[in-house]
Parts: C-alpha cells; sequence; structure tokens
C-alpha cells in the first residue's frame, strides 16, 4: 500500500526535484519494492507527457547530419560548450575555457565513479565560473578566470596580461571558503613572458563553498597564509 | 479521441526492439530514433530555453548521452520517448542553470527563466498530425488541473525550478507546494490515462 508521503516522494522523483542524496534513497527503496516502483513510473510517464504540451518547433536543418556526426566523433570531442562569449577576455582564454570544460568533464580518473552520479544531475551543475579582476594599478589590462568543478574538487585556473615578477617570488591562488579561517591554496604559478600562465589546480583542503577566488605575490614556493599584495581576485 | 501517439505513453515491443539496437551500437537505427524522438524533444528544449543555438546545442547533448546511455535504459520501466525526455529535459535546465550562474559571476543581471504557459497556442500549422493530437490532448489535461497544481508543475517542469525556488516565487508553504505537484500529477496521470484507454 502506497501513502501519501510515498506518493509525495514519487512525484517530487517523477519530476526531479528530490535532491541527489534523497533521490538515491528513494530508488533504493523503489528496488525493493515492485508496486512503489511502478507508481513511481507511472508518474514520471505522467511528467513526461508536459513536453507535447509546447508549441512544436520545426527541426533545424543539418540537425539530424549534425548529430549523426557528434555521435561518430571521438568521445573527448562529444562535449558541447556553452555558447557565452566574454568580450572582455582574450579570445584565446575563451577557448581555452572550453578546453577546460572539456578537461574537467573528461576527468578519466574518476568518471567511472561517477556514472551513476551523472545519470542523477548533471556534472555541469557542480561547476562554477568566476572572473578575475586586476587590482594592480600598473596592470589594469592583467585578468583571469577559474573554472571550478566542486565534484572533483579540482579547477582550471588562466590569467592574461600579468606582470612578471623575480624568481624568488611567485603567484599564489587562493580559494575562500567561509568555512575555513583563512583562504585555502591552490598553488603558486609563474607567468611567461606575455603575462600569461595556465594552471591546474586542487586546493591544499576540501572546499565545500567557493565565495571567492584571489591571487597573490609571495615568495619562492608559497606561504601557508596570503601575505603578499592581491593581483586579481573575483567570484 | 486521438490515438496513442506513436507507442510514446507506455513502454512496448517496439521501444525494446530499438533499445536492443542502440544498446548493440546499430548505427543504422539513428535515422529512425532521431524521426521519432528529435521533434518532440527539440519543441521542449527550446520552450525551456527560448534560444534556437542552445537548444540546438541541448539537443545535440541529449541524443549524445541518448547514445551513449543506451544500456541504461530499461523498457520495463519507461517508453523511450520518457527516457528520453527526462535526459533533454535535465540538459535544458542545467544550461538555465549554468547561464545563471555565468551571469552572477561577471556581476549581470541574472537571467531569469521565463514562465512558461502551458496553453500557449500553437503557431505553427507544419507540425505533424500526430504531434498536434498530443499537443492538444496534453494541452486538455493540463487545463482541467486547479490553477495553482498547473502553475507547479509548469515551473517545476519548463523552468527548472526547485520545490523551494517555487516556494519562494508563489509565496506559498513548502508543503503547499508539495501538495500540489503530487496531485497535479496524479490528476494528469488518471486524466492521461483515461483518455488512453
Amino acid at each position: 500500500m502506497i501513502d501519501e508521503k510515498q506518493e509525495e516522494q514519487a512525484a517530487l522523483w517523477a519530476m526531479d526535484l528530490l535532491p541527489p542524496d534523497e533521490a538515491r534513497e528513494f530508488e533504493a527503496q523503489l528496488a525493493a519494492d515492485p508496486e512503489l516502483r511502478a507508481f513511481a513510473d507511472e508518474m514520471r510517464a505522467a511528467a513526461a507527457q508536459m513536453a507535447h504540451a509546447v508549441t512544436p518547433q520545426p527541426l533545424p536543418a543539418g540537425m539530424e547530419d549534425r548529430i549523426r556526426a557528434a555521435i561518430a566523433e571521438p568521445a573527448a570531442a562529444n562535449v558541447v560548450p556553452f555558447r557565452r562569449s566574454v568580450p572582455w577576455i582574450p579570445w584565446a582564454m575563451a577557448a581555452s575555457f572550453a578546453v577546460a570544460c572539456v578537461w574537467l568533464l573528461q576527468d578519466r580518473g574518476s568518471l567511472q565513479q561517477r556514472v551513476v552520479q551523472l545519470e542523477r544531475h548533471s556534472t555541469l551543475s557542480e561547476m562554477k565560473i568566476a572572473i578575475l579582476t586586476s587590482q594592480l594599478d600598473n596592470a589594469p589590462n592583467a585578468s583571469g578566470a577559474v573554472v571550478w568543478n566542486s565534484e572533483t574538487q579540482s579547477g582550471v585556473l588562466e590569467v592574461s596580461s600579468v606582470p612578471g615578477i623575480p624568481a624568488e617570488q611567485d603567484y599564489q591562488l587562493w580559494v575562500v571558503d567561509p568555512k575555513y579561517p583563512q583562504p585555502v591554496s591552490g598553488g603558486v604559478f609563474h607567468v611567461t613572458e606575455d603575462g600569461h600562465a595556465r594552471m591546474v589546480f586542487r586546493p591544499e583542503a576540501p572546499v565545500s563553498e567557493v565565495k571567492a577566488f584571489a591571487i597573490s605575490r609571495e615568495r619562492a614556493g608559497g606561504v601557508p597564509k596570503a601575505e603578499g599584495p592581491i593581483v586579481l581576485s573575483g567570484k | 479521441m486521438p490515438q496513442a501517439s506513436a507507442a510514446q505513453r507506455q513502454p512496448d515491443g517496439h521501444d525494446a526492439a530499438m533499445a536492443a539496437r542502440l544498446q548493440a551500437g546499430d548505427s543504422a537505427v539513428f535515422p529512425e530514433l532521431y524521426r521519432r524522438l528529435a521533434p518532440g524533444l527539440f519543441s521542449m528544449v527550446y520552450e525551456i530555453l527560448r534560444d534556437q543555438r542552445e537548444a540546438e546545442d541541448a539537443l545535440q547533448d541529449a541524443f549524445l548521452h541518448i547514445w551513449k546511455k543506451a544500456a541504461t535504459y530499461d523498457p520495463a520501466r519507461s517508453s523511450l520517448f520518457t527516457w528520453a525526455v527526462m535526459i533533454a529535459r535535465h540538459r535544458a535546465i542545467d544550461r538555465i542553470r549554468a547561464r545563471q550562474r555565468y551571469a552572477r559571476a561577471t556581476d549581470a543581471a541574472a537571467a531569469e527563466a521565463e514562465v512558461i504557459a502551458p496553453m500557449a497556442a500553437a503557431e505553427r500549422a507544419d507540425a505533424a498530425a500526430e504531434r498536434q493530437d498530443e499537443c492538444i490532448r496534453i494541452q486538455s489535461a493540463l487545463a482541467q488541473l486547479p490553477d495553482g497544481q498547473r502553475e507547479a508543475l509548469d515551473l517545476a517542469f519548463f523552468n527548472g525550478m526547485t520545490h523551494h525556488e517555487i516556494s519562494a516565487r508563489i509565496g506559498a508553504p513548502l508543503g503547499t507546494v508539495k501538495a500540489r505537484i503530487r496531485r497535479g500529477l496524479l490528476a494528469l496521470r488518471e486524466t492521461l490515462t483515461k483518455s488512453v484507454s
């Protein structure tokens, strides 16, 4: 016998409204209860019918061929980036964004472990993009961007037009998580002669919530706690 | 009374046969898969995203997932259409959320998803007759729901709002929102079951 609470859970599950942990718990119930499973499946079928309640749109010309070609491509290329231009970030960096997203989505070291999770909630919902702006009077064009994946606890930083610094100093990335009294280090890096750098990073401590990213200038090798001037920051 | 649309409501032998070919990686099944799913899926993701290019990308993304994750489809539990709808909707909702996060990151005004009216009249006469019949059938079923239930289902399905967000949007307690979703979906299920039989 299905009670009202189970009906409610089934309705929320059918509409993909259950948080991931509740969804997993509910699906475990479904696996053990054929009656509940059949009911939940009927609710999902009813939800899916809402797709018909829209104005029919003509399919774009060439869409079938485009999808067929995408299916035939190697797996690494099968990521459709979001179409968002960032006019005040150099094109090379915008292109690198797409590459970074591909990298993060194809993190093969954890991909198998995440298959079931990916079926329940998209990887993309775990990603954060932050734009970093210059805090330097003498380098107003310095900029940066971070693509952060909270699920894999990793990210990609890319900066441009950042001034070079002596060998005895490093730029250090910081991740601001309010649960820590101090920002968490994301590692150190140097820029090339044209002020560019790209770094894959993993914070030194688990990050639950990213409020902001910052880059400071520190002594070579980095420091446990930010001391030097902030060069770039953003959220 | 409209006939059942291309076995899209209940799983059947045709779905199972197509799934078997998908799971075997039979590329020859793709044209039929596309003809069967693409029109409905594209119309839905377009309604959610309201952007032609993003809808195209979401549709492509959905088909890639359908193709690569064919092994996860269970014809005993749902029709192929139901399975595909939830995949495509997920992709579209993800794009809305990424769009909102990006807007926050660039200090731009967050783009709010439009509230989609379920009873929007069909504007194009070139839709296949079967799709048009189905559209009318579902719109009629939704029209029979009380306003609160229909609104809750719309906000959840087409705008990707969580029940917490719906509660905040319409100013109703969370329990009320959950109840409306439950009752609305139950009523929709019953109405659609009756119309098929």
